[in-house]
């Protein structure tokens, strides 16, 4: 597993080959420090959401401080589908269980991360086949504009089967699809 | 920005005004097939992709197709699972983005199509992205459509969870014991442009999709993800809440869904404002929900008319909500609409008459 700060570490990338991902996840879960029994139960890519924000949240706790209003706008290429075929081999099986099932929704990663760090605001989920800047950049300006939020964790978060890859950023202002692009790239 | 062109595909017809005609008439789609209850397309419909493209088409029916071309339009699918029954065959169809892709290869003057997959907010927070697109001068007309299938992915999964009811559900009422799964698709067009539409549009002022940070799969005990998301709305549509005529509910008909909105109702003094829930019409149509319940207040409010609440009789919350519990002709101004979801997702619109 790689990981990489941006200049000013407001954004990180993790990217993997073939490892075994519940390893990668948990040497990074462990090297975090995080204290956090909840991640344990969690699916992978709740899991890589929940420890891409823990990295970001504690490089920028000035930025951070004394606000909740924190939108999530986050995107990804599989969805859940990697515990969808979890749940279906459950079905399957004739073994289902909710703790699996509960995890076949893209968006439980966006509420694991505003759990985790008691965000009470605005959060989207796109899909698409590649990272969509123009749209990540797009909402994260409208909510900024209308003062819906004060700050956004923009970005993407995908896992399926052995391969990961995370692009997380804050963004405090308005931004342009380039600036996204060079922040997140 | 305007709100209009509502379709619906749904087990009960192939139109809103068809649809809105079954449900005035009390008649409710859910029906036990093989020992399942739900509310079921028949024949059996096994694809998605050929029902969204079949409601967006019959939408477009409804506005002046030259506007869509010629100006910037977007396209956003709402749903869950998307081609869910071609997981364990076709696992490329069962990404999402599969079906804006294949819409936009039939209708390619579409400038871009995006997925948008919040759970069981997924329908109403699109209509309310779509919203925040125009008003940022970012597209001309945006396409909404809301899609999802009953499959046995998901009745499994909810089996599991004992969230079905044993009979079909009830919303708010004092004995409901679970949901009931729904299946249908249905489409709205929104634009900057009243005169894209054949018939009067409607405006949709606003709304807002707020986080309860309490848990992935149960809902706030104070409901504060739903006030926070309600009075933000309120706060964006600039509207006071002794504005609104009625709202439709999220009412999944589980114990504690139930009592989390009415909860929230009480506290924001909005518990006299006539309510319903459509679930015990349709069921849970997830990803469709918050399409397919706005193209039905849409009707309501063409029609000055409010459908009761079906499957509901008697309530025992601690705030008496104002269930409307026999269709009730109102002049309906200003309605709020709410949805709430698994990863503690609460969203809330307002739509008003022009």
């Amino acid at each position: 597993m790689s990981i990489s700060f941006n200049k000013l570490k407001t954004s990180v990338q993790i990217s993997q080959g073939s490892n075994i991902i519940e390893d990668s996840l948990k040497e990074l879960y462990y090297k975090l420090d995080l204290n956090y029994p909840k991640f344990f139960k969690m699916d992978n890519l709740c899991k890589l959401g929940v420890l891409g924000a823990e990295l970001l949240v504690k490089e920028n706790q000035e930025i951070l401080k004394g606000k909740v209003d924190i939108g999530i706008i986050l995107q990804n290429k599989s969805s859940s589908l990697d515990s969808d075929i979890k749940h279906q081999a459950k079905i399957d099986e004739d073994t289902v269980s909710p703790a699996v099932f509960v995890y076949t929704l893209p968006n439980i990663v966006i509420g694991e991360i505003s759990i985790k760090h008691k965000w009470n605001s605005e959060g989207v989920f796109f899909v698409d086949k590649e990272i969509d800047y123009e749209l990540l950049s797009q909402y994260s300006n409208i909510l900024l504009k209308e003062a819906r939020t004060k700050l956004n964790l923009i970005g993407w978060v995908d896992v399926f089967k052995n391969q990961l890859s995370l692009q997380f950023c804050f963004v405090e202002s308005e931004i342009t699809t380039d600036k996204l692009e060079s922040l997140l790239g | 920005m305007f709100i209009g062109a509502e379709n619906i595909i749904s087990p009960l017809g192939n139109s809103a005004e068809e649809m809105f005609e079954k449900l005035k008439n009390g008649e409710s789609s859910i029906k036990n097939n093989k020992g399942v209850l739900a509310s079921y397309f028949f024949p059996f419909q096994n694809l998605l992709l050929p029902l969204m493209m079949d409601s967006i088409k019959k939408s477009i029916e409804l506005v002046d197709k030259d506007i869509l071309i010629q100006k910037r339009t977007l396209l956003i699918v709402s749903t869950t699972k998307g081609e869910i029954n071609q997981l364990s065959n076709n696992i490329r169809d069962a990404h999402l983005s599969y079906l804006p892709n294949n819409i936009l290869k039939e209708l390619s003057w579409i400038n871009k199509g995006i997925v948008v997959s919040t759970a069981c907010v997924s329908g109403l927070q699109s209509l309310i992205i779509a919203n925040d697109m125009l008003n940022n001068d970012y597209y001309d007309n945006v396409i909404i459509c809301g899609g999802d299938l009953a499959s046995n992915f998901v009745l499994e999964g909810f089996q599991s969870f004992h969230a079905l009811s044993k009979s079909s559900c009830r919303p708010f009422d004092e004995n409901r014991n679970g949901l009931t799964l729904g299946e249908a698709v249905s489409t709205i067009i929104m634009s900057n442009n009243k005169g894209l539409y054949s018939q009067v549009p409607l405006k949709f002022l606003g709304g807002c999709s707020i986080n309860d940070a309490h848990h992935i799969s149960a809902p706030h005990r104070e409901s504060n993800g739903l006030i926070l998301s309600i009075n933000n709305t309120l706060d964006i549509c600039n509207i006071e809440s002794t504005d609104i005529d009625f709202i439709n509910a999220h009412g999944t008909a589980t114990a504690y869904n139930d009592s989390m909105e009415a909860k929230a109702f009480g506290k924001l003094e909005l518990a006299d404002i006539p309510i319903n829930s459509l679930k015990g019409f349709i069921g849970h149509t997830l990803g469709t929900a918050g399409v397919i319940e706005t193209a039905i207040c849409m009707q309501s409010m063409r029609n000055n008319l409010l459908l009761k609440c079906y499957g509901f009789s008697s309530q025992n919350f601690d705030v008496k909500l104002n269930l409307i519990t026999e269709n009730k002709n109102l002049d309906t101004n200003t309605i709020l609409k709410t949805s709430s979801g698994f990863g503690g997702f609460n969203a809330s619109a307002i739509l008003q008459k022009i």
